[in-house]
Formats: C-alpha cells, structure tokens, sequence
C-alpha cells in the first residue's frame, strides 16, 4: 500500500492503518529500535510503542516520508527506553560507544540547559544546517551512525569502506560537529 | 551539554536528510549489490569459457586422436592386405616357375622323354613337397584372410583377389605335378641360353644353307658344356657397329619364341660375329674360341 493512502487510513482513524503500517514498516522499525537496544523485547516494544505514538500524532501531522518519521518516533522511542535502561545499569555497549564518540563533541561542564525549549530548537536548527551541509557520503555516514546508531562494521558494508576508513571518516565529522556546535555557542 | 542531549538534539532531524541519507544508503547498496552481481556474472562467463575451451580442446584432442588410430588401423590393414597379396603373388610366381620347369619336360620329350625323366625325377620330389608345403601355407593364408574379412571390410577385395590368385596357383601347381608325374621334366634346348634365357621358352636352329633350301628347323639337346659354351659366348662377345664391321655370309639362324609366341632370330656368322633382329646395327664379334664352341653345338 502506499504511504499516501496508509496516511490516510490515519486520518480517518482507521486500525487497518496500523496493520498496514506494521506490514510495510515493521522490520524497518525493529532494526532502528534494535540497533540503540541491542535487546529483542524491548525492540518489539518500542515498535509497538511507535505505532501508538504515529496513531496519536496523525493528525494532526502529516508526514511528507513516513518512512523517515516513523524512524525518527522509534529511534527517539528507543533512545527513551535506553536512557531508561541505563538509569537501570542495563546499558549495552554499542549505544555506549556512539554517545562516548559523541561526548567529543559536547561539553558536560557548560551552561548549556537541554530543558530550554529554545535552545533545544536552535540545537536542532544547528545539526540539521550542519547535515545539509556536509557531502552526500558524509552526510550518510553521520546519519547511519548518529541518527540509527548504526554499527560500524554495518555501514562500512553498506558504502563498501573499511571499517577503519569509517571510523577515521566519523572523527572528522565530529570535528566538523563540534567546530559548528562551538561557532553557534552551544559549546565553549 | 551532554552526548545524551546531543544524540537526542540528532533524532530531530529533518526528515528529508533521513530519507535522503538512507536512499544514498540504499544506492551504495544497489551499487555494491550490482557490482557484485557483475563480478559474478562475469566470474561465472569466464568459467564457462574456460570450460568450453576445455571441453573444445578435449573434444579436438580425441578427434585427433581417433583419427590417428583410424588412420593406424586403415594402414596396417593395408599393409597386411598388401604384404598379404605380395606373398601370395610371390607365391604363385614361383607356382608358374616350376610349371615352367616342368613344362619343357613335355617339349623335350619327342627327343629322350625317359632319359630326361630319370634325370629330374629327385627335383620332381623335391618341388612336389614344395608345392604341398605352399598349398598348406596358401590354406592358412586363405584362412586368415577370411578372419581378416570378416573383422574388416576394408580388406575384403584384397582378400577376395588373394583367394582367386591362390586357386589360380594351386590350378597350375595341380597342372605342374601332373607334368612331374607324367616324367615331362628337365632342361631344354632353351635353357643353353643360361642366365640369358629370360622370358624364351624354346630354341631352335637352323643352318643358312637348309635354310635356303626350305629345310626343318632342330632342337639341341641340352648339356652344361653347351649352356657353357653358348651362354659364355653371347655374355663375352664384344660390341660392335654393325655398319663398321664385315661379318661374312650367315651360317645358323637360332630361332628364339618368347612366351607370347614371338620369335626372336639370332644370325651368326662365318667371321664369329652374332647380331640379333631386335638390335639392329649392332653386332657381338666372339673370340674364336668361343665361335668354335659354339659351332660344336649346332654341328651334332
């Protein structure tokens, strides 16, 4: 079915529209939740958790990829629950290695309030310019790895690198990252 | 700002970087899928080729090869055929030898039929055991040769000629010892020609004066002094031009029939020269010993 008319099932509040949505994006979903949970359960759950939270989001929303929005809702779904997980000392070592990468680029002692709904949007603002400026190769490297949490070796098979090529390729995206997060003073 | 709220600050990403990021993701995929694909498809192109050669090859070798042994076997089938036939033809020449042998036996026997039959009755034997013995090796060969026709058409003919050449011997050494055992045997006048006998199967003599007068030809009787005297004289003589020498009259006409029935006349003259009608302008001048021995053969 196409994601035009599951939108649409949406819209007009119809369970066939998580049915199909499962059906088309199921395992697409899994694999997103699975690559930050590392855990089968949970990974069900979050996907379960997604088609709730795609249910009361639409509408008002009407995504233009849905592909890509229930991405976003399961990997934030996801990240949600690892967090949660963590607070629970049950964290696995593949999220832990993409947020220690990812510490290279914050600043755990600045002022910086997560919680100010403003500095939040001009955080998003920030990455998503950054993104768009990066090449296209890199830009896929960054998102595989940062926005699916993806493992190193999975997106070296998928863009026919080593996976020492992508590690280095990563290091110098998160210079980038951090040089941009620091000219927006997001980070001294 | 914590690695935690800058992965968070990440999951907002716009959606189209998402899509755009994963449809650059999948193209490499296709790209490297495709790739691969080729690499195989070519991989798998290459082995056939290298099993058509392969197999083109084995196939051009055993062709070859089968050609080779079929050209063998036709050869060696021939060969046999041929060694076969030469035997059997060797075979049968000396079949006609020893009826030719005995068949002077019947010409000489107006002359002295018992004499001469007394003379060559040991060799009679002997060529009868010869011939029995050649019939037995001619019955083996016969037999071969069937097996050999039997196993390969190519040798047929050759066979079948071989069979008839055979039965054609084994009918003239029938015919040869009929004539040994009717005492027909020995040499003749002809055989006084020695080594120079060659295909004549008769001589006779006549001299220039009986001749003149309308007189008979005669036979000479045959001894090792005369074979002797008359093969060595025409073997020694010394050529010469006919149209440089004076030979004097003629005294003996000696009438030589080949075996088609021609007849060769050798002239001999008063001065000890010899000439021949089928060698004209050349004469044999004899010694006078030699002229004189042979003279003692024809004056009896």
């Amino acid at each position: 079915m196409e994601d035009t008319a599951i939108i649409d099932l949406y819209w007009r509040r119809n369970e066939r529209a998580i049915e199909e949505t499962d059906r088309k994006y199921g395992n697409y979903c899994y694999t997103v939740a699975d690559n930050i949970l590392m855990n089968r359960e949970d990974s069900e759950e979050c996907v379960s958790d997604t088609w709730l939270r795609a249910w009361n989001s639409m509408p008002p929303q009407r995504p233009g990829i849905l592909r890509a929005f229930l991405a976003k809702i399961t990997r934030n779904l996801a990240f949600d629950r690892y967090r949660a997980r963590k607070a629970a000392k049950r964290g696995n070592g593949a999220m832990e290695a993409v947020l220690e990468e990812l510490a290279e680029c914050a600043d755990p002692s600045g002022s910086w309030n997560a919680e100010a709904a403003y500095e939040a949007k001009e955080l998003r603002e920030a990455i998503n310019r950054f993104a768009e400026n990066l090449p296209e190769r890199e830009r896929g490297l960054f998102v595989r790895r940062y926005f699916f949490a993806e493992e190193i070796s999975s997106i070296a098979k998928r863009y026919q690198m080593t996976e020492n090529n992508v590690t280095v390729s990563l290091s110098r995206i998160r210079k980038k990252l951090r040089k941009g997060l620091t000219e927006g003073g997001f980070i001294a | 700002m914590r690695a935690e709220d800058l992965f968070e600050a990440i999951g907002e990403l716009d959606e189209q970087l998402v899509a755009l990021s994963e449809e650059d993701g999948q193209r490499a995929r296709k790209t490297r899928d495709t790739r691969d694909y080729q690499k195989e498809v070519k991989r798998k192109r290459k082995k056939r080729a290298e099993l058509y050669r392969f197999a083109a090859i084995a196939m051009t070798t055993a062709a070859a090869v089968f050609a080779v042994l079929m050209a063998r076997d036709l050869l060696t089938a021939r060969s046999r055929s041929y060694s076969q036939t030469a035997a059997e033809t060797a075979y049968a020449d000396s079949a006609a030898e020893s009826v030719q042998d005995a068949a002077p036996g019947v010409l000489a026997s107006g002359a002295a039929p018992d004499q001469e039959s007394a003379a060559m009755e040991p060799d009679a034997d002997t060529a009868a055991k010869s011939a029995a013995a050649k019939e037995a090796e001619a019955a083996e060969s016969a037999g071969e040769a069937e097996e050999d026709a039997v196993s390969d058409k190519v040798e047929e003919n050759a066979v079948a000629d071989a069979a008839e050449e055979i039965g054609e011997a084994a009918e003239e050494i029938a015919e040869a010892e009929e004539s040994l055992r009717s005492g027909d045997t020995g040499k003749t006048a002809v055989d006084l020609l020695g080594d120079l006998k060659g295909g004549y199967v008769k001589l006779e003599f006549i001299s220039a004066q009986d001749a003149a007068n309308g007189g008979e030809t005669s036979v000479p009787e045959y001894s090792k002094e005369r074979e002797e005297a008359l093969s060595s004289a025409l073997q020694n003589g010394q050529k010469r031009a006919a149209m440089f020498t004076d030979e004097g009259a003629p005294i003996y006409y000696v009438y030589l029939t080949r075996t088609d029935g021609k007849v060769d006349i050798v002239t001999f003259y008063e001065k000890g020269y010899v000439s021949m009608n089928t060698v004209p302008g050349v004469v044999l001048k004899l010694s006078d010993e030699a002229f004189a021995a042979v003279m003692e053969v024809f004056e009896e």
